[in-house]
């Protein structure tokens, strides 16, 4: 057993003031290095992408692989785009009952949804998600079908309406607040609690502790954050179509967890990092893009099983078993 | 009653490829406890191979249509050693590899033969007629090529020692071992196996559909939803889900349309799962 499992962890000072400086300096950069279109660009998607990623990481600490995240990530893009276009009402309340959206959906599928363990839950979560997809498709009306969904505002705040680099600012305020409050919640009760329903299940239920409740608990705050990184994906694409939110936008969001260690959500923000600008970057090479990416991917699950924080942690022993023995 | 009859021609020819498809997929999840999303592309690739054997070398219709399902038999067997063995007993560890392989193997497709349909010759024209019922000849022998399949499959797994081996190793790979089974060799024919079948039904179905790199993600979803009824792991669920599945499909998009049959039979597999999680016909562990 790893000694950090059951302790409250208190972070050395030096850390957490680090943490900061790099949040700001990713919040302020376009000011120092002046505004280019296509940094900020594939900068919104990185922090969209990672939000969803991190939500994702809550699933997968609990131990269970959601593939439903497409659809909860588009649920918030539609409500959020219906309730500003056609109902009129104003970005700040529509991006709230966005993420309250997705939020309620889980709440009311997760009692059926969180009992079903494993393989299972993928395959139910997978069957979940194509439903809702095809919901989009097949109800031309409200959602508008494969044409998609257009003409939908950009956000607005105090106002003023957003342009590229408010979008950029406010979604990565979203991705960083994920992020904090993820680490803090981490850090305490729920970090304590899913540490010990993976060590014995048994014994924390026979203590008293509902871990059902618990579960969808998790779920809906997951749902939660697919949803508001969705309605701001919709604002800030202004356009959106049902083949955004399929079964692979959660299989990305998978891949990006597996990349950087489903145990530490820094190394799931670097992830994030590494691979939301990869198809922007290849696009001279579109027709490899694909195969590189697989194949990558492959290697990746071959040769690093624990991500970029498992690389990180092994060199961490390595050194320090280096410095033992000198 | 002749709408009747055509109808069901339709739905047993593709109840037949389903389970070839679905039958690979659920003995590959009973044996190696792995969700393999990539089974579609093993189809695709069993189509593609009738492409080039085919429709490029010109060999005759079933040499090309044996040699392509073995062809992808071989690709299976390598595949297993190479990606899927280092993931005994992680089921997550399984399933994300064969995502990335699905990825991989579309991506490599589309690199070598572009994204555009191909189609490949029927090997007979023409239709049968019986009364005032019409049958299409090449329909009547993808039916008779499957059922061909499923009695040989059927053999294999219930007669002999292999077969009788397999099923050893997918109730309880340990005892088995302790019976001085050697329960890898197994996984790598069972995966073998299974992506044979997927290739020969991609290669029965090249001429009667055009072929295209994504052809395998549809296919693994029919498949998917198959063995969920009949309960993942179960030979005998995934045949009758299998004609349970197109006889509802081609009712329904016959009557309806197709989006909300589908939207059906996934809202079915959900109710499934979630009252029966081990499927009409599968044993929960």
């Amino acid at each position: 057993m790893r000694r950090t499992d059951l302790t409250l962890v208190h972070r050395p000072v030096g850390v957490r003031a680090a943490e900061l400086l790099v949040a700001a300096a990713l919040l302020a950069w376009p000011l120092a290095l002046g505004e280019s279109r296509f940094a900020l660009h594939v900068g919104v998607m990185v922090a969209l992408y990672a939000t969803l990623a991190m939500s994702m990481n809550l699933m997968l600490r609990i131990g269970q692989l959601s593939l439903a995240h497409g659809a909860l990530f588009g649920i918030g893009a539609y409500v959020s785009a219906i309730l500003t276009r056609d109902a009129g009402l104003g970005f700040v309340s529509a991006f709230v009952l966005a993420g309250l959206a997705s939020a309620l959906i889980a709440l009311v599928t997760a009692p059926l949804f969180m009992r079903i363990k494993g393989v299972h839950f993928a395959l139910l979560t997978f069957a979940f998600g194509e439903v809702v997809v095809l919901c989009f498709v097949e109800f031309v009306d409200i959602f508008g079908g494969n044409n998609g969904f257009g003409q939908i505002p950009p956000a607005q705040l105090l106002g003023h309406t957003l342009d590229r680099y408010g979008s950029y600012l406010l979604a990565t305020t979203l991705a960083l607040v994920s992020y904090f409050s993820l680490q803090a919640m981490y850090r305490r009760e729920l970090g304590v609690i899913t540490a010990s329903l993976q060590q014995d299940e048994a014994l924390v239920t026979a203590s008293g502790f509902e871990a059902l409740r618990f579960r969808v608990a998790v779920f809906v705050l997951s749902a939660a954050m697919a949803g508001w990184a969705g309605s701001l994906f919709a604002h800030y694409q202004g356009y959106i179509s049902p083949d955004s939110f399929g079964f692979w936008t959660a299989v990305n969001a998978v891949i990006i967890n597996v990349l950087g260690g489903v145990g530490a959500l820094l190394g799931v923000v670097v992830g994030g990092f590494l691979l939301i600008p990869l198809p922007e970057l290849l696009r001279d090479l579109q027709q490899y893009q694909r195969f590189i990416y697989g194949i990558v991917l492959m290697a990746l699950l071959c040769f690093m099983p624990k991500g970029l924080a498992g690389l990180w942690s092994g060199l961490i022993e390595r050194l320090r078993v280096g410095r033992a023995r000198a | 009653m002749q709408i009747a009859i055509q109808i069901s021609i339709i739905a047993l020819m593709s109840a037949f490829v389903y389970a070839l498809i679905a039958l690979g997929f659920t003995l590959v999840f009973g044996i190696m406890r792995v969700v393999n999303f990539a089974h579609g592309e093993f189809y695709m690739l069993g189509a593609y191979a009738m492409y080039v054997l085919y429709g490029l070398l010109g060999w005759p219709y079933g040499s090309a249509l044996i040699a392509g399902a073995l062809l992808v038999g071989a690709a299976g067997f390598v595949l297993e050693r190479v990606l899927f063995r280092r993931f005994t007993g992680d089921e997550m560890g399984g399933m994300i590899m064969s995502l990335a392989l699905a990825i991989t193997l579309q991506a490599a497709i589309s690199l070598v033969f572009t994204v555009d349909d191909l189609s490949v010759a029927r090997p007979v024209e023409g239709a049968l007629q019986i009364g005032s019922v019409f049958l299409a000849l090449d329909q009547l022998y993808v039916v008779g090529v499957t059922l061909l399949a499923l009695a040989a499959f059927y053999v294999l797994i219930e007669k002999t020692r292999v077969g009788i081996t397999i099923r050893a190793v997918a109730q309880d790979s340990e005892v088995a071992r302790l019976q001085g089974v050697r329960s890898w060799r197994m996984t790598a024919l069972t995966f073998a196996l299974s992506c044979l079948l997927a290739g020969l039904a991609g290669a029965l179905m090249a001429p009667v559909y055009t072929i295209h790199p994504h052809m395998g993600e549809l296919v693994v979803v029919k498949a998917f939803i198959i063995v969920v009824l009949g309960g993942l792991g179960s030979l005998p669920g995934a045949v009758i889900a299998a004609l349970i599945l197109s006889f509802t499909e081609a009712i329904a998009s016959t009557f309806y349309n197709s989006t909300v049959a589908t939207m059906l039979s996934f809202l079915i597999v959900m109710a499934v799962l979630t009252v029966r999680p081990a499927g009409l016909m599968g044993r929960s562990r």
